[in-house]
């Protein structure tokens, strides 16, 4: 999923840990606590992250990617 | 989609499914404006790390032969930082990826624990991948040095890209916090007591 999009996965962790807070995003699965960190790598790039919060206080991060390249593929129907 | 109105991420029955999903809808569309702390997510619950031991593992990866054997070092920090509020244990995560630039599907992997000795283990876990046996025991071996040596010493010239800047960027962290080598044994009893 990250190299579809080009992103590292150390890239993703940065990004992850360069802000405070992530945002909750709501699911149908009351267990699962899913979060987007909208964060920036120690480079500068700018990446959103979305992960799970797993027991044991680990993350599982399911997708990043650069913001405006998900709003140009949505608009190519991608 | 306006804020209010958000709809709700479906059940997946697995991470394939969960990938497709987000291959075709956007996280902003679901997020609930509810705001969450990383020291809430990845912190302590409701005690204070007193100490923090950091192990750092290297294992085979599937398929090695048997010459192939793990590595390991523990470091004991006595006395964890706590840059920013955040939890130590995640910025020694930062310090360690911070020295990686790169993965290789036949490489060998690698396993950093971070374990507070008054809170609940393992606190976090770092993967990555190092290049070779080699390339590994010298990881190990030259944040050993750092230690040993105020943590002024550099790491060794042949050790290159990214085995040399994680050893130094973790060498570094550990010694300016004045973290202590411990053994195997010891890391056990800190973290199970």
């Amino acid at each position: 999923m990250l190299d579809k999009h080009g992103v590292e996965y150390e890239e993703a962790v940065e990004a992850l840990l360069s802000v405070p807070q992530s945002e909750r995003v709501a699911s149908d699965d009351p267990n699962e606590r899913r979060y987007l960190a909208r964060g920036r790598t120690d480079a500068g790039r700018r990446l959103h992250v979305v992960y799970v919060e797993e027991p044991g206080r680990r993350a599982r991060i399911i997708t990043a990617y650069e913001p405006l390249g998900r709003k140009a593929r949505r608009r190519h129907g991608r | 989609m306006t804020r209010g109105h958000k709809a709700s991420v479906p059940v997946f029955r697995n991470d394939e499914e969960e990938f497709e999903f987000w291959e075709t809808h956007d996280p902003e569309d679901y997020v609930t404006g509810e705001f969450v702390g990383l020291d809430s997510i990845f912190g302590p619950e409701d005690t204070e790390p007193s100490d923090l031991v950091v192990s750092l593992r290297l294992e085979p990866g599937p398929g090695k032969p048997s010459a192939w054997k793990p590595v390991a070092a523990h470091f004991a920090v006595t006395s964890p930082a706590d840059e920013a509020g955040l939890d130590p244990s995640l910025l020694f995560a930062r310090e360690a990826l911070r020295g990686l630039d790169g993965y290789g599907l036949e490489y060998r992997r690698a396993w950093f624990t971070c374990g507070a000795t008054a809170g609940p283990t393992p606190r976090l876990r770092v993967d990555l991948i190092v290049a070779s046996r080699a390339e590994a025991e010298r990881i190990a071996e030259s944040m050993r040095a750092r230690l040993s040596n105020g943590g002024t010493r550099r790491a060794k010239d042949g050790l290159k890209g990214r085995a040399k800047e994680l050893a130094e960027r973790v060498g570094g962290w550990l010694a300016a916090r004045h973290a202590r080598l411990i053994s195997e044994e010891e890391a056990q009893a800190l973290l199970h007591p």
